[in-house]
């Protein structure tokens, strides 16, 4: 009698424990997914806040070109380019242009300053008169680019 | 222009300098061959007549048969891919233009304004080459000015286009033609 309790109680034991290291590796499992989990989430949240970056760009064309004119151009390309979506991502607003000298500055979300050079210097036609637009400098701030815009030889 | 836009070396099929330029003189400029051919005896017997030494020698292969003989032979410079011809460009061919050390040559016009389906090709097979640590050319088919592309808008649109990495676009805007025209500037 006392031997089969005691074979009984063993199984029971070793079962237990079975149960036990089973739990274990999967409770392992899932404090390593959460933390892989935890990991990635902290790693897209690096952005904390989008920043502006201004291009200064220079335009070459047959013919002096007007703001309006450069910007519609621009826009359709990059919309044609990366699709509408990224447009409104990237926000791309025309600062200003100065028309004598042609150059003008360019605001966009830091992602996005790829995409703006990108479709930038892909304009090939404005109100069909032949352009090259060739994107100069990218700063951090406006009157930096504004200097630039000046300054800078071509 | 060229120079201006920061191409210094400039490999092109006819070439018209500007002597009363000052910058025309600064860039050093190459003629350029293209042979477009499927058959091998063919293309030996072009490159038998042609002054490779002095020319960059280009093949454009319809045929895979073309493609691999060209890739082996010290004569070539580039192999030029186009979206007729993309097809030619498999894994067996990419192996063997790493052994040979032999760079491909595409056309920014090809990459930019070809349909979705050529695009998707090309971003395939782009790569591809990234992957096997191939070497690639990037040309220009400009004739005027205003079709000139500044290298660096030529970079940015190779990267956010077709996701290769700005290192790759800068090589093949930069050592690896470079290599190849100084390469018959010194013949």
């Amino acid at each position: 009698m006392l031997y089969e309790l005691l074979i009984a109680t063993l199984i029971l034991v070793s079962t237990c424990s079975i149960l036990l290291l089973v739990t274990l590796i999967k409770l392992q499992r899932l404090v390593r997914a959460y933390s892989a989990l935890l990991k990635v989430r902290e790693e897209s949240s690096s952005v904390k806040r989008i920043r502006k970056r201004y291009v200064v760009f220079a335009a070459i064309c047959e013919e002096k070109v007007r703001n309006s004119e450069l910007e519609d151009a621009v826009s359709a390309k990059f919309k044609e380019l990366f699709s509408e979506s990224t447009y409104y991502k990237a926000s791309p607003q025309l600062l200003f242009f100065d028309e004598n000298t042609q150059r003008g500055v360019y605001r966009v979300a830091h992602l996005y300053v790829d995409y703006l050079i990108a479709a930038l210097g892909l304009v090939k036609t404005v109100e069909n008169k032949r352009c090259v637009i060739v994107p100069l400098r990218t700063t951090g701030t406006l009157r930096k680019a504004r200097e630039l815009a000046r300054k800078l030889k071509f | 222009m060229h120079y201006k836009m920061g191409y210094t070396h400039v490999a092109c099929l006819e070439k018209r300098l500007d002597s009363t330029s000052p910058l025309s003189a600064k860039a050093a400029v190459v003629d350029k061959i293209v042979v477009s051919t499927s058959s091998v005896d063919e293309l030996r017997e072009i490159l038998g007549r042609v002054e490779y030494r002095e020319k960059i020698v280009s093949v454009h292969p319809t045929s895979t048969e073309v493609a691999r003989w060209s890739a082996h032979d010290s004569r070539v410079d580039t192999i030029l891919v186009t979206p007729s011809n993309l097809k030619i460009l498999d894994k067996g061919q990419v192996s063997v233009m790493k052994y040979y050390d032999k760079p491909l040559e595409i056309h920014i016009t090809h990459l930019l304004h070809s349909s979705s389906e050529v695009k998707s090709y090309f971003y395939r097979r782009l790569n591809m080459l990234v992957r096997f640590k191939v070497g690639f050319v990037l040309g220009i088919p400009a004739s005027s000015v205003y079709e000139l592309v500044h290298p660096v808008v030529v970079i940015k649109a190779i990267k956010t286009l077709y996701d290769i990495p700005e290192k790759f676009a800068l090589l093949a805007l930069t050592n690896i033609p470079r290599q190849l025209i100084s390469r018959k500037l010194v013949v």
